[in-house]
């Protein structure tokens, strides 16, 4: 007999399940080693203590509660998974379009470029409203520190660059007199270093 | 002995001259004006302001976004143009309330030069810009208001090595 043949038997004997047939094999097989017999014995006196002392099954306290909230539980664990699966399956079914998508933009950023910054300087806010001619080649760009400026780049008659109105800049205080020093603000640090450096 | 010494003077001359950063030479003078403009009264400029040249008024005047009934020059600077470093104007000294900085990116022919111009106000930076500056030529900013009326700025090429 096979080794987990005679541990099924094992079982079934100590649990009191086992048939006519294989209480004959286990009755063979207790012949053969009456030590066997005596540690199954063991195992099944251990089997019914337990057995004794822990029910089969027990009524948690409060079931309907307990049923309630088990149940709300597992909605909420569904209605969690329920978006993952659903971003999933619409990334899953744009995937054929990502290559064609991502030479759209190439294609769309390279003009947009070329509409920013006709000189290839790029970083452009705005350009002004000098007339588009040849004239208007030479004009500067103006760049921002905050989004909330604009400004107007005028050309005189030759096309050059005569002046820019810039809107937006914050008011300067009525009370500044500017024939005295502030002292209570540093300065910017790039002005200092190009102080020290003339001084050198 | 004496040769030695001469040999030394001149060996020291070389060395000073190669130790002299290129970048730091002057090739040329930036005037930097600034001008109160106004259609109020001009008296609120302070007592310090000063008439503006008519030549100036009329080439102020010449464009239409700055023509003002008034206007009062506040300050001036013409700080050195250096050929490869960043050089700053201080056009209301001694305020530093408004500040531009400058540097030369390159040349554009005889007597005209790209430069970057900065417009700094109470210490921060507000715009760049990188005009192609014309000697003689002044390009103006319209600036911020104050005092019930605008703040021009004035930056004109006044020297340039060729």
């Amino acid at each position: 007999m096979k080794k987990e043949q005679t541990e099924e038997l094992f079982v079934k004997w100590v649990d009191g399940r086992l048939n006519d047939e294989e209480q004959n094999q286990l009755d063979e097989l207790f012949a053969a080693d009456p030590k066997l017999e005596a540690e199954l014995t063991g195992a099944k006196e251990v089997t019914a203590v337990l057995q004794s002392e822990i029910p089969k099954s027990s009524e948690p306290p409060y079931p309907d509660f307990f049923n309630s909230q088990l149940m709300r539980k597992v909605d909420l664990e569904i209605a969690a998974q329920r978006p993952a699966e659903k971003v999933a399956r619409w990334w899953e079914s744009l995937r054929w379009a990502w290559a064609p998508a991502g030479a759209l933009a190439l294609v769309l950023a390279f003009f947009a470029g070329q509409r920013m910054s006709p000189q290839g300087n790029g970083g452009v806010a705005d350009r002004g409203v000098a007339d588009s001619s040849e004239k208007s080649e030479e004009l500067p760009n103006v760049y921002f520190a905050e989004k909330s400026l604009t400004a107007e780049v005028i050309a005189d008659a030759d096309g050059k660059v005569s002046a820019i109105v810039v809107e937006g800049i914050a008011a300067i205080s009525d009370d500044i007199d500017f024939s005295r020093a502030d002292l209570t603000t540093s300065l910017p640090a790039r002005y200092s270093q190009s102080e020290e450096r003339r001084l050198q | 002995m004496k040769f030695l010494a001469l040999i030394s003077i001149a060996i020291l001359l070389i060395a000073d001259l190669l130790a002299q950063d290129p970048g730091m030479e002057p090739i040329g003078s930036l005037g930097v004006e600034l001008f109160y403009a106004t259609n109020d009264d001009v008296k609120l400029a302070g007592d310090q302001a000063q008439e503006v040249a008519k030549e100036q008024v009329k080439a102020l005047k010449g464009i239409k976004e700055l023509s003002f009934s008034d206007y009062r020059r506040l300050g001036a600077d013409r700080p050195t143009i250096l050929r490869g470093y960043e050089s700053w104007a201080t056009p209301l000294k001694p305020s530093k309330e408004i500040l531009v900085s400058f540097q030369p990116i390159k040349r554009e022919g005889p007597g005209r030069i790209q430069m970057v111009l900065e417009y700094w106000q109470s210490k921060r930076k507000v715009f760049s810009t990188n005009p192609v500056l014309t000697k003689g030529k002044s390009l103006y900013f319209l600036g911020p208001e104050w005092r019930k009326g605008r703040l021009i700025l004035a930056v004109k090429i006044l020297n340039l090595k060729d």
